[in-house]
């Protein structure tokens, strides 16, 4: 087992039950290939490796037959829970009732059970009993035939990435963020501001970005979209300022600011086509104005695949399809 | 002579026993005093940090005289995730308070209770858990307080006393 696959097992075993932690143990798996495990009171221990579905055996074993599974306790996710939270509930009841807590490494762990509803939001999540512990892979390099596009020599372009949900374009933004930030031979570094509001794009632990952003970025972890952009501009001077999943009238009167302030943005927003961000209200006046200097569009139905990237006027700059695996390989690639 | 330094030794023994319960008076005062204290430092790092029960104990540690140990043994115990809970590794340590057994069973009991009510409640149930440990915590410091002002001076005139009336049977 190499270094990285050996550190991943003993972020994942820590959180564990005594008793999960010993079924897992067992199990001889690359843990750079496991993507899921899934806790359930009364039901089987399973775990998505390689993209697929197994239950795991008290004795370590994988099996697809259910009366082998191990069946997994209340008591043991609440233990796993105390685990997860460090003792501390308390400290994440915002995460908790975002749905997720991210933990050491950068690994979120979904939790669901009874919502306690205050009339206007999900203040938190009592009697949790399914938890899903999903594993961070950063994907390094997915960003490179992309870079030519938004970086040149006058300098990094306002970018919108589009794309529907689970296509990777957090994945895309993350990378370059730290390509952004790291620069190279050609570029020089630049100081990127992250707003992370979810913890997605640097999955920061205790405050530290989990996910390598690049030596020159500064994440605000948990902030609000729009606070957290007017904060980097007025503290942090940045050169690049990137956020995720855009979308409220809020966060788009906060990128015009930052656009006008002399800084580049990048975000992501949902959708699955161009028209389709022309009809949003606000942010598809921004894209009448032609305030956005590159959209990269995902395809939609898989992850990883850049569709297309357009320049501000909407005119094709280039197509080509690059596939992104958990080895970062681009396994096809073609241009237009 | 040799009586003279035998009544002077008893004496001074017994004044120094009465000394020693005293100082137990006070220690327990003390005590008290500290984690009335510990207690308001644990509301405040929830309330505005929002840090790990983990980073909280460190930092208390540093903050306190008599439970360090305590403090830090916890801690320590917390990172290894080994299938206890908060409330059993807190009663594991409890004893390495010092001046633990200065405290009478009811303190004791407010202390040992506490590491029930951490770490697995919302914010907002901790914070008022937190608020009601140490009015339970201040109304025991008071009548500490008073025991003390009352025994201490009790308990050196009760020594001295039978230090003479040692003497005076030896004699």
């Amino acid at each position: 087992m190499d270094k990285e696959s050996e550190t991943t097992k003993k972020e994942i075993q820590q959180i564990l039950s005594l008793k999960i932690r010993k079924c897992l143990a067992g199990i001889p798996i690359n843990y750079k290939k496991l993507q899921e495990i899934r806790l359930r009171a009364g039901m089987p221990l399973m775990m998505v490796y390689e993209g697929k579905e197994y239950f795991m055996s008290l004795k370590g074993e994988l099996t697809r037959n259910i009366q082998n599974a191990y069946i997994v306790t209340a008591a043991e996710i609440k233990e796993t829970m105390e685990y997860v939270s460090n003792y501390s509930r308390y400290a994440y009841e915002k995460e908790i009732s975002q749905g997720f807590i991210t933990v050491q490494g950068g690994h979120r762990v979904g939790v669901a059970g009874r919502i306690v509803w205050d009339g206007k939001k999900i203040k938190n999540i009592n009697y949790i009993s399914f938890l899903n512990i999903r594993l961070a892979h950063q994907i390094k390099g997915c960003a490179d035939k992309v870079m030519p596009f938004i970086r040149d020599k006058s300098g990094f372009k306002h970018t919108l990435i589009i794309s529907p949900p689970r296509c990777g374009k957090t994945t895309l933004l993350r990378d370059i963020i730290r390509m952004a930030a790291d620069g190279d031979d050609k570029h020089a570094g630049m100081t990127v501001g992250v707003v992370d509001e979810r913890s997605e794009i640097g999955a920061c632990y205790m405050g530290r970005p989990q996910n390598d952003l690049g030596c020159r970025a500064d994440v605000l972890d948990g902030c609000p979209k729009a606070d957290g952009m007017m904060m980097l501009v007025r503290s942090m001077s940045p050169d690049v300022i990137a956020v995720d999943e855009i979308g409220s009238k809020e966060d788009i009167e906060a990128m015009e600011y930052v656009m006008n302030c002399g800084i580049k943005l990048i975000a992501t927003v949902h959708g699955k086509d161009m028209d389709e961000i022309r009809n949003k209200p606000i942010l598809g006046q921004m894209v009448r104005e032609r305030m956005f200097q590159r959209y990269i569009l995902l395809q939609a139905g898989s992850t990883g695949v850049i569709q297309s990237i357009f320049d501000e006027r909407g005119s094709v700059l280039y197509t080509y399809s690059v596939t992104l695996n958990y080895q970062g390989q681009h396994t096809a690639c073609y241009a237009m | 002579m040799i009586k003279l330094l035998g009544v002077l030794f008893v004496t001074v023994g017994c004044g120094m026993c009465g000394w020693y319960f005293s100082d137990r008076f006070l220690g327990r005062v003390h005590l008290l005093e500290e984690w009335q204290q510990l207690i308001q430092y644990l509301y405040g790092e929830i309330e505005y940090s929002e840090c790990d029960i983990y980073e909280i104990l460190c930092k208390l540690s540093e903050r306190c005289r008599y439970s360090r140990n305590f403090w830090l043994s916890t801690a320590k115990d917390i990172e290894k995730h080994n299938g206890l809970t908060f409330s059993e590794i807190w009663k594991s340590h409890i004893s390495e308070i010092e001046l633990w057994n200065f405290l009478k069973d009811d303190e004791r009991e407010i202390i040992e209770s506490l590491g029930d009510n951490i770490g697995s409640l919302d914010r907002e149930t901790q914070l008022h858990t937190l608020k009601i440990f140490q009015n339970r915590l201040s109304f025991n410091l008071s009548k500490a307080k008073e025991e003390y002002a009352v025994q201490a001076r009790l308990s050196h005139v009760i020594c001295i006393t039978v230090g003479i009336f040692i003497s005076v049977l030896l004699i």
